[in-house]
């Protein structure tokens, strides 16, 4: 009997674990409002072609290099089997919500190009890696998210994925 | 905190095992099988279910004895205030409440004003499972119609231009609009899910819908916050001004569109 209570008991206390917020995001319940508030980039973006008006291209463009930061070691060629991981895990890259790379993964959208291969075909990884970390400084106002831009991805966890899309040991290029 | 992330990872994983198994399928065909399958196992479609749970809450008395039936007319059908042919007018701009509402805020103001709900009581989720299938019910009311809304008060012009601005407004730390998923992208493939074209479908005149996926009725504000969570953007509280006007700008997007509730969809 009170080995019965206590497992029921454990059970409740794990569903209420699972169903507790982190308390790290707990602290900081943020609102509608505070979450649409746009930066200068996504305002100038907001039209319906989606485009950049020509006259603030270059100041468009300019801005966003300048958001780019490297890593701290200037080491931009990282870790391709961490960065495995960071790509595939939707919380972090998601980058199969767009783009098809690994031929294994067969959940993989179709908005961006197919990644296979990709390191066979472009040779600058410094160019990977200014564009994951803002893909706005390549393709203004792209669907692609700016993911270092949006602290989203670290300099670090960007070098890994860049060295997942180059590193001829990766699956991606095999 | 290791038991809470053990049983995620457990549910995760199942999550994975089911998404690995599926493959990518025409989805139109898919909507068509599933529709077929539910019937031929239950018989009826559970969204019509849904219409008769509504229409019972319809004629049943509220806190003040009364009930809709008693001001809107059985079955909806009243000489004065009817509302069959409501749905496909709205969103609208009402004096009484001197607002602009889509149906679940005009039938959550209805309950609290006119059958005497306390506000508290029914502004979370004891409130959907009443004011869903209800909204259901009325909007079933205006099936064969065409959706036809106006943009005659000022006040509903104004909600038309917010709707329309956050349609196109790149927002979040993920970048995203309504517009980049359902007007660029509309047809492509985000992961296994095809992308819908809400503008091109006049959605509203398929809204509430149910939903297979999640065995679930969904009016039009439970879909818009599924998307802000999607592109986490913390969701808009249930019948917040986003809904309506972002309601308002599809549903003049829809109108011409025949009425047919409650729709079936993935
Ligand atoms: C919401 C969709 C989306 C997501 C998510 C996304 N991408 Fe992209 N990506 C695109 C699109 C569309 C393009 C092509 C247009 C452009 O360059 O912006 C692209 C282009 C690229 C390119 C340039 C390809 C070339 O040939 O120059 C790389 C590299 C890339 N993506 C990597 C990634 C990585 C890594 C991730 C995950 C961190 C990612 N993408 C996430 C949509 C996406
Ligand atoms: C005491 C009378 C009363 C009761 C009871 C009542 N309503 Fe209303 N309802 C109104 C009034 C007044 C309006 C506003 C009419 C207008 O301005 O066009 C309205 C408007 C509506 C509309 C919009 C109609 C249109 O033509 O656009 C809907 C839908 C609605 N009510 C649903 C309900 C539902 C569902 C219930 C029960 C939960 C209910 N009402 C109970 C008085 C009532
Ligand atoms: C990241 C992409 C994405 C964004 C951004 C997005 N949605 Fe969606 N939306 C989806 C997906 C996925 C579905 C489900 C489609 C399906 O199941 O076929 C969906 C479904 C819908 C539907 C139902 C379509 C139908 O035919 O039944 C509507 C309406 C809708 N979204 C409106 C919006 C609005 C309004 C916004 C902006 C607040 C928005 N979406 C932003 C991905 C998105």
């Amino acid at each position: 009997m009170r080995k019965w209570i206590v497992s029921v008991v454990g059970l409740i206390f794990g569903i209420y674990l699972i169903y507790i917020p982190d308390t790290a995001e707990a602290g900081k319940k943020r609102t509608f409002e505070e979450d649409i508030k746009q930066d200068w980039a996504q305002k100038v973006c907001s039209n319906p072609e989606s485009k950049v008006p020509p006259e603030l291209l270059d100041k468009f463009l300019e801005e966003q290099r300048k958001l780019i930061k490297y890593p701290e070691s200037g080491n931009i060629y990282g870790d391709w089997k961490r960065g495995e991981k960071l790509f595939s895990n939707p919380k972090k890259g998601n980058c199969y919500a767009c783009h098809c790379a690994d031929p294994k993964e067969l959940a993989c959208g179709n908005l961006g190009p197919n990644l296979k291969g990709y390191g066979k075909k472009k040779k600058d990884p410094e160019y990977t890696y200014r564009k994951i970390y803002n893909s706005w400084a390549y393709v203004p106002c792209s669907v692609m998210y700016r993911a270092g831009v949006h602290g989203r991805l670290t300099p670090e966890e960007i070098a890994d994925i860049v060295a997942y899309l180059h590193s001829p040991e990766s699956p991606i290029n095999k | 905190m290791i038991i809470r992330y053990a049983l995620l990872a457990l549910v995760t994983s199942g999550m994975l095992a089911v998404s690995i198994g599926e493959e990518i399928k025409d989805p139109a065909e898919e909507v068509k099988k599933q529709k077929k399958l539910l019937l031929e196992v239950m018989g009826v479609l559970p969204g019509d279910l849904i219409v008769e749970e509504g229409k019972e809450y319809f004629h049943k008395k509220g806190p003040n004895g009364k009930s809709c039936a008693s001001c809107h007319g059985k079955d909806g059908k009243g000489e004065k205030m009817p509302l069959v042919g409501a749905y496909a007018t709205m969103p609208k701009y009402y004096k009484d409440i001197d607002k602009v509402a889509d149906i679940d805020l005009r039938i959550k103001s209805c309950m609290e004003k006119y059958l005497g709900y306390d506000p508290k009581k029914i502004s979370g989720k004891a409130g959907r499972k009443v004011i869903v299938p209800l909204a259901t019910y009325v909007a079933s009311l205006s099936n064969g119609m065409k959706f036809n809304v106006k943009l005659d008060h000022p006040k509903e012009k104004e909600m038309f231009e917010k709707g329309k601005e956050l349609w196109y407004a790149r927002v979040g730390k993920m970048d995203f609009s309504c517009a980049m998923c359902h007007d660029k992208y509309g047809g492509y493939r985000i992961r296994l899910q095809t992308l819908a074209k809400p503008k091109e479908s006049k959605v509203m005149r398929y809204w509430p819908a149910y939903r297979y996926s999640k065995d679930k009725m969904w009016t039009m504000e439970d879909r818009i916050r599924g998307c802000y969570k999607q592109i986490r953007v913390t969701r808009p509280p249930f019948y917040h001004w986003a809904h309506v006007a972002l309601q308002m700008y599809m549903a003049v997007n829809s109108n011409g569109g025949v009425v047919e509730v409650p729709g079936f969809v993935r």
